[in-house]
């Protein structure tokens, strides 16, 4: 009977979204918003919450991976923050996932945050780093010819030509 | 909330502390300087007199801002060495300028503000468009770094946003008030000695306390487009950041009133010398920000970066160092910023345009008033929290956009009103456009393109050529 009652509350608990104390509880992703989430710079804020009846004295751990099944996973952080910024990110399919850690057990993963990188086209790259270098070239043309064409006598002896 | 947020490293009495200590010292140092602007022209642009080595200073220190401290490791964090070298190429700006300060001072020797020019080169509807395009520059710029000061003494100390923020705002408002830019150059040549000594020192101890091989190691395994030479966003952020520093060095009264407040044969030299000075600066403070994967430092908000990074590693002492450099920084630039931009009000708005004016007395008074007015504008914008970071990077097209005008104005005697008015329009609005659907770090680069196209056409097809004196004749 006793027996009966408990598993009837620990699923009633487990489908209202409330676990017990004793069960670490599983993650969920705040930001970003959406997965996948596209990174044209190859750097996201990842923020995860735990449910709101839960305290906030645990440490986390949160796994990236290129592969969707973490085969391949590394820790990119652990410690009690519910957040953490990454940045340096190469084009393609970055996946991560957190989880509750401590030192007698660890809590479920969360669902998985996939963070999708691509960069501006190469093109573009190129035809803009063309026009920069030269708008830069002309910018520093146009100043030194007109310092060489007018370092002249100063404007209160009636000649703001200079030496033209 | 970052990690430091919740756990300051100083603890917030030694951050009032060293805010009162360093707020009485530039209050009590600006009064004293300030008691050397006797008139109207001396409170404006302390006598016309400032030698080389107050001259190279306040350059320095004024473009060494909050935001360079905060934002140069926010550059290394996210775009690696490159993003580094970009923050620097504001120092570019200054270089340049040096012939140009030349020629301002040959062309307008009795020149008070970079509108003057504009009104007395291309009329009134370009200036008109310049002093909008400035002025919304200077109160990002402004609101920007109030709002960094803000949060990186709570970062710090814990010292609560607003509070920090409006104390920082209140010893710049009360300094530049009694003192004018007299005030404003004596204090920038102690803090930009401050400011260079702190961040060499930072660097230095950062670089002591932490393995090379080891930060290349983590760089390589989790941060691998940091050392890319290739990486697209930093190396297109290489001519943006240039393009956005031209734009807000060439234009912007700050740099103009220099100009005019130096000796005629000093400021070129100065300008050269603060840009050579300000160069290393941004990669000094922003290094330390690549280190921060290997040491384990979990970065959350990437704008405290550096000073979390630098606290981190050297702790009670490091935070201090920080603390003070960032206070000098942010003060170096509040008070150039609302010193140029109340003359640049006064003059242009005031009296040229609404014909307010009257005795020195009476200017000085409106000086004052505006002076007040724009600190307290600015902290009700600060207090508001905005993200005056974007929009400092949104008016960086804007800005860009009157590299040419300024330019051809200078130096073409065919550079017309029509060209420098269509070509701030086209390269605000095609910059603009850039920014949101290719992204910032095209925005100033396109703009300052745009912007020289126009102006290069206009001037082919402008037939009669400027008569130089026309505009040392009214300015006198």
């Amino acid at each position: 009977m006793l027996r009966g009652t408990f598993l009837f509350l620990s699923f009633w608990l487990s489908a209202n979204g409330i676990q017990s104390a004793a069960e670490p509880s599983q993650p969920r992703w705040v930001s970003p918003a959406e997965s996948p989430f596209l990174a044209d710079e190859g750097k996201c804020l990842l923020r995860w919450e735990l449910p709101e009846s839960e305290n906030s004295s645990f440490t986390f751990q949160v796994e990236q991976a290129d592969e969707s099944n973490f085969s391949n996973a590394r820790v990119r952080y652990e410690g009690p923050d519910s957040a953490t910024y990454i940045s340096g990110l190469p084009e393609g399919m970055h996946h991560y996932r957190v989880r509750l850690v401590s030192d007698d057990e660890t809590g479920p993963w969360s669902e998985s945050m996939e963070i999708k990188v691509e960069f501006v086209s190469r093109q573009l790259v190129i035809i803009l780093l063309l026009l920069g270098s030269i708008v830069f070239v002309a910018t520093v043309w146009a100043i030194w010819k007109g310092h060489c064409q007018y370092d002249g006598p100063p404007a209160s002896n009636s000649n703001t030509g200079g030496r033209q | 909330m970052s990690e430091a947020d919740a756990n300051p490293i100083l603890n917030p009495t030694i951050g009032w502390v060293l805010l009162l200590l360093f707020g009485a010292a530039w209050i009590g140092l600006g009064i004293y300087w300030g008691r050397r602007a006797k008139s109207f022209d001396g409170f404006m642009l302390a006598g016309r007199n400032v030698g080389m080595a107050l001259g190279s200073a306040t350059a320095m220190a004024t473009w060494v801002t909050s935001n360079t401290v905060m934002l140069a490791p926010v550059f290394a964090l996210e775009k690696g060495v490159w993003g580094m070298l970009a923050y620097s190429t504001a120092s570019f700006g200054l270089l340049l300028f040096a012939p140009l300060s030349a020629r301002i001072r040959q062309l307008i020797p009795k020149g008070y503000t970079s509108g003057d020019f504009m009104r007395l080169r291309y009329g009134k509807l370009a200036w008109v468009l310049f002093l909008l395009i400035t002025v919304v520059y200077s109160l990002a710029w402004l609101v920007s770094m109030g709002t960094a000061g803000g949060k990186l003494l709570q970062t710090l100390s814990g010292i609560p946003y607003v509070n920090g923020m409006s104390m920082i705002l209140f010893v710049c408002v009360v300094y530049t008030l009694f003192g004018g830019l007299y005030a404003v150059i004596g204090t920038d040549f102690i803090q930009s000695i401050i400011i260079l000594i702190g961040v060499v020192l930072v660097g230095r101890l950062v670089l002591l306390k932490t393995d090379m091989a080891e930060v290349y190691q983590s760089m390589e395994r989790h941060q691998p487009s940091l050392i890319n030479a290739l990486m697209p966003v930093a190396l297109l952020s290489l001519f943006n950041n240039m393009f956005f520093g031209f734009g807000e060095v060439f234009h912007n009264n700050v740099w103009w009133s220099r100009a005019y407040a130096m000796r005629k044969d000093v400021a070129p030299k100065a300008f050269f010398v603060s840009g050579l000075l300000w160069f290393p600066i941004p990669i000094a403070a922003g290094f330390i920000a690549l280190s921060a994967s290997a040491l384990g430092i979990n970065v959350i908000d990437p704008n405290t970066v550096g000073p979390l990074v630098a606290s981190s590693v050297l702790g009670k002492s490091g935070a201090i160092l920080v603390f003070v450099v960032v206070f000098c920084s942010l003060a170096s630039s509040i008070d150039s910023l609302l010193a140029a931009t109340s003359d640049l009000l006064v003059e242009d708005v005031g009296r040229k345009m609404l014909g307010v004016g009257g005795s020195e007395d009476q200017l000085r008074t409106f000086s004052k008033l505006v002076i007040c007015g724009l600190g307290m504008l600015t902290w009700i914008l600060c207090a508001r929290e905005m993200n005056l970071l974007e929009i400092l990077f949104l008016s960086g097209p804007l800005v860009a956009s009157a590299i040419w005008p300024v330019l051809g104005g200078l130096y073409w005697e065919k550079a017309s009103s029509a060209g420098a008015v269509l070509a701030m329009i086209t390269g605000s609005v095609v910059g603009l456009v850039a920014y949101y659907k290719l992204g910032w770090y095209t925005a100033s680069l396109i703009s300052a393109a745009v912007s020289m196209v126009v102006m290069l056409v206009f001037a082919s097809f402008q037939r009669q050529a400027f008569d130089w004196e026309t505009i040392s004749k009214a300015s006198n």
